[in-house]
């Protein structure tokens, strides 16, 4: 029998500006995570996911995508954080980020994205190298800049 | 720094719209996974399949996860693909195949898992193609790729069963998911 699914977690329109934004208190017992989220903030910045509160350097990514005269592609293994979408300056930009069995005890956590930014479309995959069930999830950028007034961050929890 | 705490009241987005139909979770090691999807046309519009996917060659890169509808497996299939490889961008596309492509798989031992998110469009509309469309990728110690990449079943029969793999044939690992989900027209 099929089982009503995507659940609204939590939603924020950011009404001050904050350098980051936390999720705690993450139950287990949905399959897969949605944040869907349209930032802005005053500089270019990469934004990222981090989980539990590891700050390491050991979250991979692989990026690619294209800017409409050419395309580009480039990975990490040593960010301190599951890269996802980018910012432009003063300009709200989005993304839909799937993170995948996120309280998954035989994986690391795999983080799927497609955003747009900085006349670019891009998509990224990048891995928190750890199989703890993800609890708390930080949306940062990487200069701790904050994020504007009217930022929103939705998340969505897809049962199991 | 804003914290903000779980809200205790969750609500549904729409009841009932989009629904996990079922879920396959391996125990073991096998060569492939297939759902029978027979009849759900009366319910739903869309399927769509959320995957977490390894597969047993301990080379420590990646392999391509193919999918089949209705057992077919002659080159009735298309698909166009654009890989990100970490230092450059390939294109790929072939028409006439003999399978499209779902996601992708690690291969090697550990607990890297590559993920897909695989929406196959209209599979039970009887005047159209049956289309599909994947956002996939993974990072391995050897290899990494993100991939946007979609495909066509050029018959125009309802979908009845979806069949998954490995392109290299090599078996699944204990571990992978396939979780299948519909989605209701309004």
């Amino acid at each position: 029998m099929a089982t009503p699914t995507y659940t609204a977690l939590a939603t924020i329109t950011l009404s001050s500006s904050a350098s980051s934004v936390t999720f705690s208190s993450i139950p287990s017992t949905y399959r897969d995570l949605i944040l869907v989220l349209t930032p802005k903030t005053t500089n270019d910045r990469e934004l990222g996911l981090q989980f539990n509160s590891d700050t390491s350097a050991h979250y991979s990514f692989v990026q690619a995508g294209g800017d409409g005269s050419a395309t580009f592609s480039n990975s990490s293994s040593t960010r301190t954080y599951a890269r996802i979408v980018q910012t432009e300056a003063g300009d709200q930009r989005s993304g839909i980020v799937q993170i995948m069995d996120y309280s998954a005890t035989d994986k690391h956590k795999n983080v799927l994205t497609r955003g747009n930014a900085d006349g670019e479309v891009k998509m990224v995959v990048s891995r928190w190298p750890s199989t703890s069930a993800v609890t708390t999830m930080v949306v940062m950028n990487n200069a701790a800049e904050s994020f504007l007034v009217g930022s929103t961050f939705s998340l969505y929890g897809i049962e199991a | 720094m804003l914290l903000l705490g779980y809200y205790a009241a969750q609500t549904p987005v729409a009841a009932g719209s989009y629904d996990l139909i079922q879920s396959e979770i391996l125990t073991g090691s096998q060569a492939s996974v297939t759902f029978d999807v027979t009849g759900l046309g009366s319910t739903y519009q869309h399927l769509q399949l959320r995957i977490a996917a390894k597969s047993t060659d301990p080379t420590n890169d990646m392999d391509n996860l193919i999918v089949r509808f209705n057992s077919d497996s002659a080159g009735n299939y298309s698909h166009h693909r654009l890989l990100g490889n970490g230092s450059s961008v390939v294109s790929y596309a072939g028409t006439s195949t003999t399978y499209c492509f779902a996601g992708m798989t690690t291969r090697g031992s550990g607990s890297t898992f590559a993920a897909a998110v695989l929406d196959i469009l209209d599979p039970f509309e009887t005047t159209k193609y049956t289309t599909t469309r994947s956002l996939t990728g993974g990072t391995n110690s050897s290899q990494n790729a993100i991939v946007l990449q979609s495909g066509n079943w050029r018959n125009t029969n309802a979908v009845s069963s979806i069949f998954l793999r490995s392109e290299s044939s090599q078996d699944l690992v204990a571990g992978s998911r396939f979780s299948l989900y519909g989605l209701k027209a309004a």
